[in-house]
């Protein structure tokens, strides 16, 4: 088959791929990463890219999402677009995967160190006709009995040579009382693990200095299996295509975290060598996917998973790059997609404790929710959908740099942007903002419409001017071209609106049905916690006026930032921790939202974009 | 007839309670329930549908003037109505997420079919089989998923097998589900969202 070269502009970087590559994989070839939230399907429209030279002729999808205008000025959507010779092509920042912003830190609570990773400083007497005891009995005799001998055939290859190179002077390295691996001196204050939270969208890696508990350095990244799609069902469909699929996510996870493996110790100073262990807590499906389990049980019905239990496994098995005889810890799973990191939330804000009636939601892809009473703990995920996470918004981004993250409507419109460059999108934060601005002034009705100019009256001049209309619906322009990056304007659409209101009545119809589990209703609730990035960034006056969250006094709602990566330091901290996820997990009721009578209805009634509960 | 064009308006704005009465008036004046259902209920359902096309309305509106609806239509029981064409609806095996699915069928019922909702994970053989029991005119197949859409394939094949293909047309939608998905697995019709469904569905039916 012909080979064609491929130019990337403005970096330049060139490829050279056989005929038919789509653009997509040419650019990855290439070293870009390109915006997939649909996982390639040709249905987002975000990996927009303008061509020159050789390429196939536009699809009808593409035809569909693009339109004739901009397929004649070159456009294309790389992931339909096939390579047939020579070809240039630009690619806009926007259609990049580029820098993010996300929840490093959150909530701090007092925990008992007590790692299940222990390093003993061993001054042993060196055998003698006296002492002629085996090498292995003088370490676990130093040990006092309480350490099992390893169950690895290569420490006991090492134990003779490291024991006489360092004239008995070692430290031996245990974990969960086997013996793990020894090393010469006193190296026991030398050790490191390393709790992770894979999101759906981003991992964040803590690198942990195990006999203090402190977190010495944070590293954080995207999850690159977005490149095979932003939701977990895409990635289900592609891991369950077959084993090179399910290899190709699990290898992108494992190559995020051994790069944030590096990227940690680095700042810290520690050598990758020094953590012996690793706790890891995602969803169901990311936690599958870490360990190259296939997931296929949870794309349909009745969603069974592959493992449920904690489950403890060689790092080097699953090719992490960190002391050769680590371990890895993976917190367990709830039910259906509600997992590890679900755990971890429950853990870090203490919520199995609570007398009170406590409820804690992660917004996100998948967004979950927890309510707690007096120990009883009921758990479900709502398939709210990535528009938070800007996909499915027709200028929607991540909350990266040049993404509009506030909006205020006064005499004209006023919008923070990350990073206070020219903006370039909206990210979820930004869009819950605008929508609740929006209807505050009367732009968009409580059904969720945006109005058309001539139908709104008392707008302040320089506000009106920005309600447009064009061939595809309404629009509202919150940055002018002049004023955007790329000149193209940033403006929400009412098609955005719709969107929004449809992901923002899956979460709090969710909350309201888990509610019922426990006879109670939202204006019950006494606290609610907000987990995740967004929750930490969205302002709470806008999420209440749309019916995001219930509308409570502000007293009672608190953003508690990564709540899942604090509960994976902590399980890795603590093996009293430890146990007390694992009941957790076996706790929780899982509910399955859909199948309950009433969530239609409740779906519809959450849909209204005003204070809920209702009053009437 | 005032009462009936205040049914309309009643439906059109999602008022359940105003619907209900305006029904009952409607029937205490004697009017036909025939009519009711014509000049009243599917006067109003397509008039939202047409709403709808035009990005006046969306799901929002559409749900509550559908439960306005279907108040309306439950104090219609046992009158005698003239079904434009009877349609079997459920989303597929393993699909749970009905939201859209309820939504064509009220458009449906609104349309005037006799819609026979047999929820949701619904397995092909159930779907041929009630079609067939029923001299079903269409079946109508709802996937959210990418990894349950599949199952459309293998009701269309059941269908073909069962000696159905051509008597009972197939119809599909949902999320992922697109045209050229609908022509590669041989589906009769494909709509985009509920409004336009009933206009395919309609376009099915045997001249």
């Amino acid at each position: 088959m012909a080979e064609f070269t491929a130019i990337f502009l403005p970096g330049n970087s060139s490829v050279c791929v056989p005929e038919g590559t789509t653009l997509l994989a040419a650019a990855a070839a290439a070293g870009l990463l390109l915006q997939t939230p649909c996982g390639g399907q040709g249905r987002c429209g975000k990996c927009l890219a303008r061509v020159e030279g050789g390429v196939d002729a536009p699809t009808s999808l593409e035809r569909r999402v693009l339109g004739p205008d901009q397929l004649a000025q070159g456009w294309r959507l790389a992931c339909q677009a096939r390579v047939a010779g020579d070809v240039a092509v630009t690619v806009p920042e926007s259609s990049l995967i580029t820098e993010h912003r996300i929840m490093v830190e959150g909530v701090e609570r007092e925990l008992t160190v007590l790692p299940n990773i222990t390093k003993v400083g061993l001054d042993l007497p060196a055998p003698s006709v006296e002492d002629p005891r085996a090498d292995l009995n003088r370490v676990l005799d130093a040990l006092s009995g309480h350490v099992r001998p390893p169950t690895r055939i290569a420490s006991l290859r090492a134990l003779p040579r490291v024991l006489r190179q360092s004239r008995f002077q070692i430290t031996a390295v245990a974990a969960d009382g086997e013996l793990l691996a020894l090393e010469p001196g006193d190296t026991s204050e030398n050790a490191y693990g390393l709790a992770v939270d894979i999101g759906t969208t981003t991992v964040v890696a803590y690198l942990c200095h195990l006999p203090t508990g402190k977190s010495v350095a944070v590293a954080s990244d995207l999850n690159s299996q977005a490149q095979y799609g932003d939701d977990v069902i895409s990635r289900i469909r592609i891991a369950s295509s077959g084993a090179e699929g399910l290899a190709a996510l699990s290898g992108a996870v494992v190559t995020v975290i051994n790069d944030l493996i590096e990227r940690a110790c680095h700042e810290a100073g520690v050598p990758e060598e020094a953590i012996y262990e690793l706790s890891v807590v995602g969803n169901t499906c990311m936690s599958h996917l870490f360990l190259g389990v296939s997931p296929a049980g949870l794309g349909s019905l009745p969603f069974v998973q592959v493992f449920r239990s904690a489950q403890t496994v060689r790092a080097a098995d699953l090719g992490i790059g960190v002391h050769p005889e680590a371990l890895v810890y993976l917190v367990p799973n709830i039910g259906g997609f509600v997992g590890a990191d679900t755990v971890g939330v429950i853990l870090a804000s203490e919520l199995d404790r609570s007398d009170g009636l406590r409820v804690a939601v992660d917004i996100g892809t998948n967004g979950e929710i927890v309510v707690a009473r007096q120990g009883e703990l009921h758990a479900a995920s709502t398939a709210a959908g990535p528009a938070f996470e800007g996909a499915k918004i027709t200028q929607g981004m991540r909350a990266a740099h040049g993404a509009i993250e506030s909006v205020h409507i006064n005499d004209d419109v006023k919008c923070h942007v990350i990073g206070d460059v020219s903006p370039r999108g909206i990210c979820g934060s930004g869009l819950v903002d605008a929508v609740a601005e929006l209807v505050r002034v009367g732009i968009i009705t409580e059904t969720g419409r945006m109005l058309r100019r001539q139908e709104v009256t008392g707008l302040p001049e320089k506000v009106a001017e920005r309600l447009v209309e064009n061939e595809r619906g309404v629009a509202f322009v919150l940055a002018r071209p002049e004023e955007s990056f790329g000149g193209e304007g940033v403006a929400l659409t009412g098609r955005d609106v719709r969107e929004m209101q449809l992901a923002k009545a899956a979460i709090y119809g969710g909350m309201e049905l888990l509610l019922e589990e426990l006879g109670a209703g939202p204006a019950d609730i006494e606290q609610l916690l907000l987990a995740g990035a967004f929750g930490n960034y969205i302002r709470r006056e806008s999420a209440r006026a749309i019916g995001l969250i219930p509308a409570l006094p502000a007293e009672r709602i608190e953003s508690i930032g990564n709540a899942a990566g604090v509960g994976a330091r902590l399980v890795l901290c603590s093996t009293e921790e430890r146990r007390r996820a694992e009941e957790i997990a076996r706790r929780v009721r899982h509910v399955d939202l859909s199948e309950r009578k009433g969530f239609y209805d409740r779906f519809a009634d959450a849909m209204m974009l005003r204070p809920l509960p209702s009053l009437q | 007839m005032a009462v009936l064009d205040e049914l309309k308006d009643a439906i059109i704005s999602g008022n359940r309670d105003k619907a209900k009465q305006l029904t009952q008036k409607a029937l205490d004046e004697g009017i036909d329930a025939k009519k009711i259902v014509v000049d009243g209920i599917a006067a109003a359902m397509e008039v939202v549908g047409e709403k709808f096309r035009s990005n006046e309305f969306y799901v929002p509106e559409l749900l509550i003037a559908q439960r306005a609806m279907k108040a309306s239509l439950s104090m219609m029981s046992g009158a005698e109505v003239d079904y434009v064409g009877t349609v079997v609806i459920g989303t597929v095996k393993g699909d749970l997420h009905d939201i859209g699915k309820n939504l064509v069928a009220a458009m449906l019922e609104g349309a005037g079919f006799k819609v026979i909702d047999l929820g949701v994970d619904v397995s092909p053989d159930q779907f041929v089989k009630v079609a067939g029991e029923n001299s079903a005119h269409l079946i109508a197949m709802s996937a959210l998923l990418t990894t349950t859409m599949g199952s459309m394939r293998d009701t269309i094949q059941a269908l073909d097998k069962a000696g159905l293909k051509g008597k009972t047309r197939v119809i599909i939608g949902g999320a992922p589900v697109t045209q050229s998905y609908a022509d590669e697995i041989k589906a009769d019709g494909y709509a985009p969202d509920a409004a336009s469904a009933v206009d395919r569905a309609k376009q099915l039916l045997p001249a």
